[in-house]
């Protein structure tokens, strides 16, 4: 009878710590059997347990290995892009947004922020691009999938150890029992909700890439008289004598 | 004594190849760039085009007056905004491959309707200003964007 409950209680122990159990007044919970004339009523103590270290590879629990396919990344872009309206450009792009079944995170006077569906990322780079002139370009890729197997990993750890504690919830007959179990599941929950809410984000950063666009006014001035300078090569510049043969 | 001889000969050789391949400025072009023949260089010391007609080129003229490199880059500037109606998106410092510090200017210029790019760098380097361009329509060239203002940051003056 001792064993198994021994093998529950650092099991337990090993799912806590898997499950993200990083608050400081955390602990393992543990069986005492206390007297013998009282055998199926055991006794839950907050007791001084070897700290997880002292736990052998074999008494651990082996999670089993998720596969993810395929890989999880998160597309992020930011443009500094040169236009002639800058408010009409920011329209434009809060619209490029709506329709590529995407949305606008926020806005000032020159720089927008929107979501796009993943799929949609390189259709809304050439619209970007089209608007103006891009003086700056980076667009970066994170790779995040072992953040996600990870935090799967610890969420179902973290589910695993709630179960088992709703479980020895139903058999505790002390008050004291009870509070116990009770505060340690709600502590598991509250890091069930967490894990679960970080999973929800990531996938939304995966599903939908982040664009910056930073939109710039173009420095216009109108064609107007003005004294030549005297060295002919300057009015041999620019497109017309560059781009033809 | 014939040794000696065959010594100097071989010295001069190297002098006089070392003094041509130094005689005209040159840039590095980017991958995906063909240096066109010496026909179709125009007023370029050299010249590149890609297949989709981005067109890459560096000129070289002499410095008279010693003039400095906002001289230059002012006269650069107000030639292409002022007389021909460029819009100028961006002015900025740029550096040679040997330390030169120069001007890098990006223009947009609408052409039949379409806007093109152009970006003109400028150098003052040897007792001569030297102006690397690159110039295309702007959905093409700002594919390529990262390498020329690579290419446009190469320049070295020709001569010795």
């Amino acid at each position: 009878m001792r064993k198994p409950i021994l093998g529950l209680m650092i099991f337990l122990g090993a799912a806590c710590l898997s499950g993200g159990c990083e608050s400081p007044g955390s602990r393992f919970l543990a069986y005492n059997l206390g007297s013998r004339s009282v055998p199926e009523a055991p006794r839950v103590l907050l007791a001084d347990i070897p700290p997880p270290a002292a736990l052998s590879d074999a008494q651990a629990p082996t999670p089993l290995l998720t596969v993810v396919e395929p890989r999880k990344v998160v597309y992020t872009g930011r443009f500094n892009v040169a236009v002639g309206d800058v408010a009409a450009s920011i329209q434009a792009t809060k619209a490029l947004a709506d329709k590529l079944g995407g949305y606008m995170l926020r806005m000032t006077v020159n720089t927008i922020v929107i979501r796009v569906p993943a799929e949609k990322f390189d259709a809304a780079v050439e619209a970007i691009a089209r608007m103006g002139m891009v003086i700056d370009k980076d667009v970066t890729a994170q790779d995040v999938t072992d953040q996600y197997l990870d935090l799967e990993m610890r969420l179902k750890n973290a589910k695993a150890a709630q179960q088992k504690l709703l479980a020895l919830l139903e058999k505790a007959q002390a008050v004291s029992d009870t509070l116990e179990i009770e505060k340690e599941l709600q502590r598991i929950t509250t890091d069930i909700e967490r894990l679960e809410g970080q999973i929800k984000k990531l996938t939304h950063e995966v599903a939908f890439s982040m664009l910056t666009v930073l939109f710039n006014q173009t420095k216009s001035a109108p064609a107007e008289t003005q004294v030549k300078l005297p060295f002919y090569w300057l009015g041999r510049l620019g497109l017309d004598e560059l781009l033809s043969f | 004594m014939r040794h000696a001889a065959i010594t100097v000969l071989l010295a001069c050789v190297v002098l006089s190849c070392g003094v041509l391949v130094g005689c005209e400025p040159k840039m590095q072009m980017p991958s995906g760039f063909v240096e066109v023949e010496k026909h179709n260089l125009g007023p370029y010391s050299q010249r590149a085009v890609s297949a989709d007609g981005v067109v890459i080129a560096l000129r070289s003229e002499t410095n008279p007056k010693d003039a400095t490199l906002e001289f230059w880059a002012t006269a650069v500037r107000d030639e292409l905004v002022n007389r021909r109606g460029y819009v100028l998106a961006k002015e900025e410092a740029a550096e040679a491959a040997n330390g030169t510090k120069g001007k890098l200017l990006t223009f947009t210029a609408l052409r039949s309707g379409a806007e093109f790019t152009y970006l003109a760098a400028v150098y003052v380097m040897g007792g001569q200003v030297l102006v690397a361009e690159a110039g295309g329509k702007s959905e093409t060239l700002v594919h390529r964007l990262a390498d020329i203002r690579k290419a446009l940051a190469s320049p070295r003056a020709g001569g010795i």
